[in-house]
């Protein structure tokens, strides 16, 4: 049928596009974004290894898989909380003007 | 076997009462007096319900738990019924509910009386405790309590200084007897390994616990007597016994019902109420009790000169309050538990009579409390007058009154104990009936020399004084129809008649109220002057100042502590005086070794050169900080990366 | 099986590239949701319910309009990004992606055994199954995931909330 490889392959892309939308993306928002796809990333291989497990009547994998969306739900609150902050200061949302803390 | 679990209501009531009146506003109208009443009416009949149980019962029946289990030991509280519980008991629910209803009219003026009742209870849940409980432990928290809530009631008028200080007085100086108590405590439970004073199975503390330890322990004093030793030394603290008397003069700052209720029916009691329940510690020890005894009568008879000199209406009873405590341990320790439990039931009576007798004619005189400037009340106050007179017969040992029982069966156990205790006890009942005798006459008769207006007071004050002054009275007849003594000691020492003590008895009481009465006739008072300042060496210009003894602990107690701070400061001195040295040294070491290599060389060209090379290349380093989120994110990223790697790796290398 | 997982990788890739490499922020967000809805599709194919579910409820639901409430606030007025939407060395940035996914992730997958085929047929679908789970041993973790996600909405009204004038 499906062999555990494709799914974890489509995970590991999905998460090598997040992490170079990060590194590469100059607007936070589309950081914070990315690093969602990432979080995402995470969970479709939790459900991939929980279906492919011996016994999967402990529910164990859809378990954390809520628990991890719970968390990233309330971690992309209070980026987004920081990003309208920090939009408020800077007047910007361009990630390369905010050198305050750059050594003059 | 009749289950006793009920007695654990006793304290409970009016503990909770007390958490439910903190609640309450300051100033609800008689909301809190009523309910205060109510509860301690509510122990009455817990109390009654006990004495009945345990007139059936010739032992001890006792109800205990497992508090907490320490190490592989166990914690245990529980509650006792014998003969000593039930009295002890009743007394103080009766005397309790009386003081409390006259406390509700008493304190009707006063903004802050919900809070008052509110401590009066607290103060009822551990005093009551005390007396159930079964466990040392338990008593000790109930003590503590007790010691919490005097603390909070002497200083109830918190805005007078004066009665801050003697509530901190009060607190701190039963602290140093609780010191005493709390070794005895870990004593006990180390070498008994329990803390209850009965069980069934007959292990506690009083059965077999350590009565049957090694002798010789401490000085002489077998085991169990160096524990009887220090739970008394916690007597010594909360009774006022001598060298620990000198709170319970200044406690008499608080209001009228609190110094009746403390200092003269209940906590003050409660240290010769833990003697008469450990008294079985007591007993194989004779060298104990003759401390005990001899302690005693020096109370007793160095508080009632003291009483002499006074002109505080409330501070002669309490140092009247201090000498009977001494006499009731002069009881315990000539003659055994019944005597001096005999003596402490009678007392409460008439001195909590006394107590709120004197409330109620400081209270008649508009707040003035010198004898000096009293006089005539009996025409003016006469409810009052009457019934404090029968409070002071009770005292004098007048007769056929209570207080002459009790005070004739403790002068026989010191009749047959030792001939010398018994002249000082005789002598210091002699000057009992004296200085009451004065007070009396200062107060009631000739004429009045103050300045306001006495009137009788309100009924509900005058209803507690005269059942109090029934029982005073008729106490004593009571008491012999109802067997109180044997009932009250089964076993123990039974004292015979001696012509010779009722003869000094009757001798001391009368003849005191007599010389009294000579000294101290109306006439002689007009003068202003007190007859009795014609004493020789100045003896009265020392009794009217207590002994000095307040000024003698403030100067040994404050040198002290001035002496620590002087050495702590000539310790820092010390110290400075040695620092200051070691830099002057250290100072020319440096600069001879400065001096021997060539400093130019090794500070210029290495040490600043090097600093220099480091600013200039310090550029390079800190380009790391751009500021750019961008830039931070990348390298942790690659931290990340090579973590992983390096992880993986080693991993591969170990399989 | 394989065609429906097929087109749904298509999707998440379509998705995912776009959100990377658009020049306007709210396209790359509707990307975004196109992503999250073919992720839920994913979770329905390998059988996990629930999870596909509460995924559209929170990520495309909350998350997801909550993203698209920030850009709304930090609109510049003067429009889209600019040319430029990638920051200043994005080379480097992309490097060590790609590193990160050759150097570890494919070989981690092509290194290990892995079945080829799910070790159960069918799983029953269980609700209840997993509610008795986070009832019963996850309890600690529900209570840490309430106080996390309370703790963690109003720190972040706090931090986004307008300074007070005083």
């Amino acid at each position: 049928m499906l062999p555990l490889e494709y799914i974890l392959i489509l995970s590991a892309v999905l998460f090598f596009i997040g992490l170079a939308g990060v590194l590469i993306r100059r607007h936070v928002i589309i950081m914070l974004i990315c690093i969602e796809m990432m979080l995402n990333a995470a969970n479709i291989n939790f459900i991939a290894f929980w279906r492919y497990n011996p016994n999967p009547e402990l529910h164990l994998g859809p378990l954390f898989t809520l628990f991890s969306i719970a968390v990233g739900g309330a971690e992309a609150a209070v980026g987004l909380g920081l990003v309208i902050a920090v939009y408020r200061f800077y007047n910007t949302a361009n990630a390369d003007k905010f050198d305050m803390l750059k050594d003059s | 076997m009749p289950s006793i679990t009920f007695l654990y209501w006793i304290p409970l009531l009016p503990l909770v009462m007390a958490g439910l009146l903190a609640f309450f506003k300051p100033n609800a109208k008689r909301v809190a007096s009523f309910l205060t009443v109510a509860t301690l009416l509510a122990c009455f009949f817990f109390s009654v319900k006990a004495y009945l149980i345990d007139i059936e019962i010739e032992k001890t029946l006792t109800h205990n738990f497992a508090w907490m289990h320490v190490g592989g030991k166990s914690i245990e509280f529980g509650v006792a019924l014998n003969s000593l519980t039930s009295s002890m008991l009743l007394m103080v629910c009766f005397v309790g509910s009386l003081i409390f209803i006259y406390a509700g009219s008493y304190m009707q003026d006063d903004e802050r009386k919900t809070r008052f009742f509110c401590y009066l209870n607290l103060f009822a849940a551990g005093m009551l405790g005390i007396i159930v409980s079964n466990s040392l432990l338990m008593l000790f928290m109930c003590w503590e309590i007790v010691g919490l809530a005097s603390y909070l009631l002497i200083g109830f008028w918190y805005h007078k200084p004066s009665a801050a200080a003697a509530a901190q007085k009060a607190f701190i100086t039963t602290r140093i007897g609780d010191m005493g108590f709390l070794i005895g405590i870990l004593l006990a439970f180390k070498y008994s390994g329990t803390l209850l004073f009965y069980t069934d199975g007959g292990t506690g503390l009083l059965q077999s616990g350590i009565l049957s330890a090694n002798t010789n322990y401490f000085c002489g004093l077998s085991l169990s007597a160096t524990v009887a030793l220090l739970l008394f030394i916690g007597a010594i603290g909360k009774s006022g016994q001598l060298p620990l008397h000198v709170w319970l003069p200044d406690a008499m700052e608080g209001p009228t019902p609190v110094s009746a209720l403390i200092h003269a029916a209940t906590m003050v009691a409660a240290g010769v109420f833990l003697v008469a329940r450990t008294f079985v510690l007591f007993e194989g020890s004779p060298c104990l009790l003759n401390g005990i005894a001899w302690l005693g009568s020096a109370t007793m008879l160095f508080a009632a000169v003291t009483a002499l000199g006074q002109y505080d209406i409330k501070r002669i009873l309490a140092y009247s309050t201090v000498s009977q405590l001494g006499f009731m341990m002069v009881g315990l320790g000539t003659g055994g538990v019944a005597f001096g439990m005999f003596h402490l039931l009678t007392h409460a009576f008439f001195k909590a009579l006394l107590f709120l007798g004197a409330g109620s004619l400081i209270h008649g005189c508009h707040h003035e409390q010198d004898i000096r400037k009293m006089g005539g009340l009996l025409r003016t106050m006469p409810l009052t007058g009457y019934a404090y007179l029968a409070g002071m017969l009770s005292l004098c040992a007048f007769p056929f009154t209570a207080g002459y029982f009790s005070k004739d069966m403790i002068l026989l156990g010191a009749w047959e104990h030792n001939k010398a205790i018994f002249a000082v006890v005789a002598f210091s009942s002699f000057l009992t009936a004296l200085y009451m005798t004065r007070q009396c006459l200062y107060v009631f008769f000739g004429n009045y020399r103050g300045h306001h207006h006495p009137h009788e007071s309100p009924f509900q004050m005058i209803l507690p004084i005269l059942i109090l002054a029934v029982f005073a009275i008729g106490g004593g007849f009571f008491a012999e129809n109802i067997h109180l003594f044997t009932f009250l000691n089964p076993v123990g020492k039974h004292a015979e008649h001696n012509q010779t003590v009722v003869f000094v008895s009757w001798g001391v009481a009368l003849g005191g109220m007599l010389i009294g009465y000579l000294f101290y006739h109306p006439i002689r008072l007009r003068s202003g002057k007190d007859p009795l300042a014609c004493l020789p060496f100045g003896i009265y210009k020392l009794m009217e100042n207590r002994f000095y003894i307040d000024e003698i602990y403030a100067f040994t107690v404050g040198n002290i502590w001035k002496a620590a701070g002087i050495v702590c400061y000539l310790f820092e001195e010390l110290l400075i005086v040695i620092k200051v040295i070691t830099e002057a040294l250290v100072n020319k070491l440096a600069r001879l070794c400065a001096n021997f290599g060539d400093n130019t060389l090794i500070v210029n060209y290495g040490f600043d050169n090097t600093c220099e090379m480091i600013k200039r290349r310090a550029h390079l380093v800190t380009a790391i900080q751009t500021g750019q989120v961008a830039a931070y994110l990348r390298i942790t990223t690659l931290g990340a990366l090579l973590f992983v790697l390096t992880f993986w790796i080693l991993l591969k290398i170990k399989i | 099986m394989i065609i429906t997982f097929c087109i749904l990788s298509v999707f998440i890739i379509i998705g995912a590239v776009s959100t990377i490499r658009l020049h306007n922020i709210v396209y790359a967000v509707f990307s975004l949701m196109l992503l999250f809805s073919a992720i839920a599709g994913i979770f329905l194919l390998l059988m996990a319910e629930f999870v596909a579910v509460a995924q559209i409820l929170i990520y495309l639901g909350a998350v997801g309009v909550l993203i698209l409430f920030a850009v709304m606030l930090t609109h510049s007025v003067t429009g889209s990004s600019g040319k430029n939407i990638y920051s200043n060395g994005w080379g480097w940035g992309l490097l060590l992606s790609l590193s990160i996914l050759f150097a570890t992730l494919l070989p981690a997958i092509y290194f290990s055994d892995f079945p080829s085929d799910p070790a159960v047929e069918i799983i029953e679908p269980s609700v209840k199954k997993l509610g008795m789970e986070m009832m019963h041993s996850c309890v600690p973790a529900m209570w840490l995931i309430a106080i996390l996600l309370t703790a963690a909405l109003i720190g972040g009204i706090v931090i986004a909330a307008p300074p007070q004038k005083r």
